[in-house]
């Protein structure tokens, strides 16, 4: 680009082009002028014309001008007026380029293809209103810019779904709503409501629904918004894995109802469980349900490898010989999970000591009012004269008021839990289960081991997918040459750089509903592909925290104008070329 | 123009005309040919079966066409001919332009030079006769109609196809014979007593009266061979045949079904399900209104008690009456009478919905004070076996004031009588507590103390008492009447119960009798084993000697000494003896245990006898043979869900494919989750309705693809609530472990450990 006033950009080689114009002109005048005299001055005059006119048409010039800047203001949908006008008042030197449906702005370029963004990239000073697309904002290698952002969309902007769920666990689904009237949220299930809550102030709002998952498998869920005057439904999927069998192992001195009925509840949903009571010092009764592994005399690794929480109470404990005590350490140590049911508060013996490992305070009070979910009265319950100080690395369970009253922690590979409440069974007795079910199942869910697995399919994308945008998968695999597939194509993955059997794939949704995408090793991941209208508040919203995320700022400072060659539209010379040939044939006719 | 060229145009002519009639052939075959394709085509016969018919026809037709214009025969001499023929002014000269000129006379060859240059001058107009145009014209016109066939088949939707197509089917259906049902008629007649008249019900919703008939009347279109019923999936009654074609059945219901009807002709046909709802009749709703359960009242009260009450029946109560029971006296001499008492208005118990009212008067029925009136409401409905039902018990009591309050010691300000009674040991323990802190206690403590005792001694000798029979308070032995209490109270209590050291045995060195000044008449002796004379002994039982006790004789004579014994040991403690009563409370207790042992009953020992120990095994801790005892179990209930679970997410899944074909393992499976679905419907056969219909539909393919995504979702939901409501399970939970999580676990603990 030179400095010249004017600047030329021929659609043909002007080398040819030129002599060709310069002799078709003066046939065109020699032409003319062979003709009738009449209007001759004004015949020549608009051949020149029309023949200049063409040439332009040919040679497309542009004007020098420097009243802008390099740099970008980018609108997008629903950018705010006042603020953008307001900021073009400050700024002038600013370009403006416009992304998707902003039409608010007449005669700003689109940027209509990636390309043209990736040719903006380190100019873009500012993006407003909704932001870029996810897509095209990961095309951004510079995110420095300033983002103004839209106004908050109504609706859900916020959802969390439960993930690693299971028939039979309290699961929740949170979430938070920008409305503007009163609005009723509901849940359903596919029998029906199940849950609803009504917002009458306006503003964001939290909401959580607790359901109990029913069964396994791919299941929809629909949250339903209803105002004055819509209604909008949203598919939640959930993806709801089937039971695991636990293998547990109870220890006790003596037959207890506690340990009893806990055995009686953990075997009616198919656990296997042993259990061995000591007859004398070497004598010990056995009881299995649901199981048929060996006999144990001894407590050692090898035999507590085989299950995945052992359940004793701190006396049992205590009585163990140190051999047994450093197995069950040992066995912790590489993931068994521990669950010592308190029914004494000292522990004299050093190894008991050590497992336990949790800061205990005294508390006078030996019961505790509890209310359960999904019951409808409170509960007293026998619990021993402790609580358990809260500290960094206990994760309580059942929490009553700041109390906690059963908990874990972690050790190396597995956990140690304990739980203060005793006497449970007596609810049991009492024919309340949703309240005995709500003490145990968790604390007995969080405290075993967990299954390993060496492979695994996540989406690092968050919830909704939509049809043909890209959606990233993580894939953890230790596959040589792992290979997924995609509606029977294959996906390419690409492995980390830094981290083996670490891999990613980006693939785009071909269908709405459910999809899915397999390893070569059988893994399947499933996923539920949202349809267009769903969810439109919620992307917003992403969209609105992703660009905000990156945002620096509006530390703006005034660039330098930089020269650019801006077009003169070429219809001027086209209309001029029109007029003068108009001109040429009406002539003769006047 | 030379003769040269006059033949030469003659033979173009020729050419010309086998074209022109060629063309002709042609242009009619193709126009004939193609409207034969519409016809065919609109005849439904297949495209290339009408194609091929086309071209044969096509063919045959130029063939035809070509020989019937004989389109050999056209030559130069036939063309010369008709020329002459057409033109006269040729002057019948033309087939000269034929011959060779030498081979003609003068004459012919000047004829021949003018007929060349008639030819010459004339030629434009010398044309031989065709019908190209009109053949043009008419295949045009074919093609039009066939155009206008084809367009007019396609615009009506298939009008012409459907109706044959019908038609067809007909025919089909007439050689198959399906038979399809023309007419049901569904008539109830409910019992009479319902008083509800007979009425024709909806196929869709049949609800009817407990006890009713139904009657099914059915009309075929044609005849089948046999007709059934089949309610809920299980149970069948066969229609029976009533003319040719109609078939009838009756029956009652006692509970809520849903039903299907099945016929056959060459095979099996079924109907959708329909739900029929039974109506019970149930038990009066009988409801007092205006009294209390428990009334008490006292003898200033009105004796008359008015009584209201509401029944209802859902359709009519025949009969309702009180039952009062009066009960007079109380204790074991407590007398019943039960009465029946009818209301007074209205005089007679009919209808749905009544408002009963009767005066109770209690001194008629002969309730005084203390004695207590129980009642309840009894009604029955018109059902033929009526159903009962009752109210609660209400109570109304006549209180009696003039009864004493039991146990009340005002004298001695001692607490109303005690629920329980102190054992005798404990009176033991107590006597010799007191003893032991004489010392401590201050005389009118130590007095009070024992009087105390002496008063528990009392109340166990009055229960015991009550075994022998004896009802009154005061049991055994002289009473104290108010008016002693009276003085008794205005006395000094420890000289009414002490004794007047006013004797030279005031020392107690010898037995004495104590001074009357009690209300015990017998006379107190140290030594309680001495015998008295035989009556002494037994004075304070003053009850017959068949009196009602629980015990036998021997136990009864032990106790009566008990007794005895107990009025010895009280009167000692009265008199602030302690140390002087024990003995006799001593005695007591052996005599108490003796009575209860006396009155065990043993039973012989049935079960396990266990086998004599062997002396060379005992005590020699050998448990070499000690077996560790073990249990093994499953607890592990079936899972009678787990066909509806899958389905659920089969349908889920097939939501989203619009034109989802299920393969035969899904329609087994479906098939599966309908049986486990009407098995949990036993109760309610019409509970899960919706979802049978909806699962039959499917596993048949009854269904359009309009109606499919409807028909999923309803059976997804009827499926979905048959899933029980569950409580909460535990789990393993799976965890993802990549290599570097379990490093850095070890590194960790290197650290630690470091």
């Amino acid at each position: 680009m030179t400095d010249e006033f004017l600047n030329f950009n021929p659609l043909f080689n002007i080398s040819w082009l030129l002599p060709i114009l310069l002799l078709v002109t003066v046939l065109l005048i020699v032409l003319e002028w062979i003709k009738a005299k009449r209007f001759i001055i004004y015949r020549l005059l608009a051949i020149s014309i029309a023949m200049i006119s063409l040439a332009m048409l040919l040679f497309r010039p542009s004007y020098l001008t420097k009243d802008k800047s390099d740099q970008y203001l980018v609108l997008t949908p629903n950018y705010p007026t006042h603020v953008v006008d307001s900021l073009l008042q400050l700024h002038p030197e600013l370009m403006v380029a416009s992304y998707g449906d902003s039409s608010k702005r007449q005669s700003t370029p689109q940027i209509q293809t990636r390309q043209q963004l990736k040719d903006l990239d380190g100019k873009i000073a500012f993006i407003a209103g909704e932001g870029l697309s996810k897509s095209y904002f990961n095309l951004l290698q510079h995110k420095t810019f300033g983002f103004l952002p839209a106004t908050k969309p109504i609706g859900i902007i916020e959802i969390t779904l439960p993930i690693n769920t299971f028939p039979g666990q309290w699961s929740s689904i949170k979430g938070r709503i920008n409305i503007q009237e009163p609005t009723t949220l509901q849940l359903i299930d596919p029998a029906g409501k199940i849950d609803s809550i009504n917002f009458n102030q306006t503003g964001e709002q939290d909401f959580t629904f607790l359901l109990l998952l029913k069964q396994a498998g791919n299941v929809l869920y629909t949250l339903q918004t209803i105002t004055s005057s819509t209604e909008e439904k949203f598919s939640i999927p959930l993806k709801v894995s089937e039971r695991e069998k636990l293998e547990i192992l109870m220890l006790q001195l003596a037959p207890s109802f506690e340990i009893r009925q806990l055995k009686n509840f953990l075997a009616a949903q198919g656990h296997g469980i042993q259990i061995r009571s000591q007859l004398s010092k070497s004598n010990f009764s056995y009881e299995k349900v649901n199981t048929d592994k060996k006999q144990i005399s001894t407590i050692t690794n090898d035999v507590l490898k085989d299950y995945d929480l052992l359940i004793l109470e701190n006396a049992t404990l205590e009585q163990l010989s140190r051999i047994e005590s450093e197995a069950i350490t040992k066995a912790t140590n590489a993931g068994l999970g521990v669950l010592l049911l308190m029914n004494q508060q000292d522990n004299k013996n050093k190894y008991a000591k050590s497992l336990m490992d949790f800061s205990m305070m005294k508390d006078d009070r030996d019961t505790v009012h509890l209310w359960f979910y999904g019951t409808t009265k409170k509960q007293i319950i026998k619990k021993l004269k402790q609580t358990i100080e809260p500290k960094q690395h206990i994760i309580p369970v059942l929490v009553n008021a700041n109390e906690i009253l059963s908990a874990y922690r972690y050790q190396r590979f597995g956990k140690v839990a304990i739980q203060l409440l005793n006497e449970t069974y007596q609810l049991r007795l009492a024919g309340d289960s949703t309240a005995y079910a709500n003490i145990w199942s968790d604390l007995i869910t969080l405290t075993s081991r967990q299954k390993i697995n060496n492979t695994d399919i996540t989406l690092t994308d968050e919830f909704p997918y939509n049809l043909k945008e890209s959606i990233q998968f993580s894939v953890i695999t230790n596959e040589e040459k792992p290979i997924l597939y995609y509606e029977g194509k294959i996906a390419p993955l690409m492995e980390d750089v830094l981290i083996d059997n670490l891999w990613s794939a980006i693939i785009h949704p071909q269908k709405t509903g459910w999809n899915s995408v397999q390893l070569n090793d059988s893994t399947q991941y499933d996923f539920y592909v949202s349809s267009k209208e769903e969810w439109s508040a919620l992307k917003q919203q992403q969209q609105l925290n992703l660009h905000q995320a990156e945002t620096v700022g509006l530390n703006y400072s005034n660039h330098e104008k930089v020269s650019r060659y801006n077009d003169i539209p070429s219809y001027l010379f086209y209309l001029t070329f029109l007029l003068s040939m108009t001109f040429l044939w009406l002539a003769p006719k006047l | 123009m030379t003769l040269e060229n006059v033949r030469y145009w003659l033979n173009q002519l020729s050419a010309r005309q086998k074209l022109v009639l060629l063309l002709q052939s042609l242009m009619k075959g193709t126009g004939f040919g193609v409207l034969f394709f519409a016809l065919t085509q609109a005849s439904a016969v297949s495209f290339t079966l009408s194609l091929v018919l086309t071209i044969v026809f096509t063919i045959m037709f130029v063939v035809v066409s070509l020989l019937l214009s004989k389109i050999w025969v056209i030559n130069n001499n036939f063309v010369s001919r008709s020329l002459n023929q057409l033109y006269p002014q040729l002057q019948n000269s033309t087939d000269l332009i034929l011959c060779e000129t030498q081979n003609l006379s003068t004459l012919q060859q000047i004829q021949q030079f003018r007929v060349i240059e008639l030819i010459a001058t004339h030629r434009d107009s010398l044309k031989l006769p065709n019908d190209l145009l009109k053949s043009a014209g008419l295949f045009f016109l074919c093609l039009l109609s066939a155009f206008l066939l084809m367009r007019n088949q396609n615009s009506h939707g298939n009008d012409f196809i459907t109706r044959l197509e019908e038609n067809n089917a007909d025919q089909v259906n007439a050689s198959f014979t399906i038979p399809t049902i023309e007419t049901i008629k569904i008539n109830i007649t409910p019992p009479a007593y319902t008083q509800i008249k007979p009425y024709s019900s909806p196929l869709n919703n049949v609800s009817v009266p407990e006890g009713s008939i139904i009657n099914f009347w059915l009309r075929f279109n044609q005849s089948i061979e046999s007709a059934s019923l089949i309610f809920s999936g299980k149970d069948s009654l066969h229609l029976k045949s009533i003319e040719n074609q109609v078939f009838e059945i009756s029956f009652t219901m006692k509970q809520d079904a849903y039903f299907q009807l099945a016929w056959k002709s060459k095979s099996w046909q079924q109907s959708d399900l329909y739900p029929i709802r039974v109506v019970k009749d149930n038990s009066p709703v009988l409801n007092i209104t205006n009294l209390q359960q428990f009334t008490e009242l006292t003898w200033e009260d009105s004796p008359q008690v008015m009584l209201r009450a509401n029944l209802q029946d859902d359709y009519s109560i025949s009969k309702a009456q009180i039952i009062a029971t009066v009960s007079k006296g109380s204790g074991e001499s407590v007398k019943f009478r039960e009465e029946k008492i009818n209301f007074t208005s209205p005089t007679s118990i009919h209808g749905k919905n009544i408002a009963a009212e009767t005066l109770l008067n209690l001194k008629k029925l002969g309730l005084e004070p203390g004695d207590e009136l129980y009642f309840y409401i009894e009604a029955f409905d018109n059902k033929t076996t009526p159903n009962r039902s009752r109210t609660d018990t209400y109570f109304i009591a006549v209180q009696d004031t003039s009864e004493m309050i039991t146990s009340t010691e005002e004298g001695l300000g001692v607490d109303l009588m005690p629920e329980y009674f102190r054992s005798q040991r404990q009176i033991i323990i107590d006597t010799k507590k007191l003893i032991r802190n004489k010392k401590g206690l201050s005389v009118a403590d130590f007095k009070t103390t024992s009087n105390e005792l002496g008063y528990d001694q009392k109340v166990l000798r009055l229960r015991y008492s009550e075994f022998m029979g004896e009802e009154f308070v005061s049991g055994i032995g002289p009473q104290v009447s108010q008016e002693d209490i009276g003085a008794i109270e205005d006395q000094d209590v420890t000289k009414e119960f002490g004794h007047v050291h006013d004797s030279e045995n005031e020392h107690n060195l010898v037995e004495h009798k104590h001074e009357e000044e009690h209300n015990h008449k017998h006379e107190e002796t140290n030594d309680p084993d001495k015998k008295l004379s035989p009556l002494e002994e037994f004075v304070h039982a003053h009850d017959d000697a068949e009196e009602a006790t629980f015990y036998i004789q021997s136990v009864k004579a032990k106790l009566r000494a008990a007794l005895t014994l107990m009025w010895d040991a009280e009167l000692q403690l009265r008199l602030f003896e302690p140390a002087k009563s024990l003995p006799y409370q001593y005695k007591i207790l052996k005599l108490l245990k003796e009575i209860s042992n006396d009155s065990r009953i043993y039973v012989h020992r049935t079960g396990f006898d266990p086998p004599p120990i062997k002396e060379d095994k005992r005590y020699i801790a050998d448990l070499s043979e000690v077996i560790n005892p073990t249990k093994q179990s499953n607890s592990l209930e079936q899972d009678k869900y787990k066909a509806i679970q899958q389905a659920i997410t089969l349908l889920q899944a097939s939501k989203s494919i619009a034109t989802k074909t299920f393969t035969t393992k899904e329609i087994q499976l479906l098939q599966v989750a309908g049986n486990q679905m009407a098995a949990l419907s036993k109760d309610d056969p019409i509970q899960f309705l919706e979802g049978l219909k909806g699962l039959s539909k499917l596993v048949n393919g009854n269904y359009t693809k309009d109606e499919f995504i409807a028909i999923v979702s309803a059976t997804e939901k009827a499926l979905w609530e048959a899933l029980p409501n569950s409580i909460q399970k535990s789990s393993q939970k799976q965890l993802t472990q990549h290599s570097l999580d379990s490093d850095f676990i070890k590194a960790l603990e290197y650290q630690e450990n470091d």
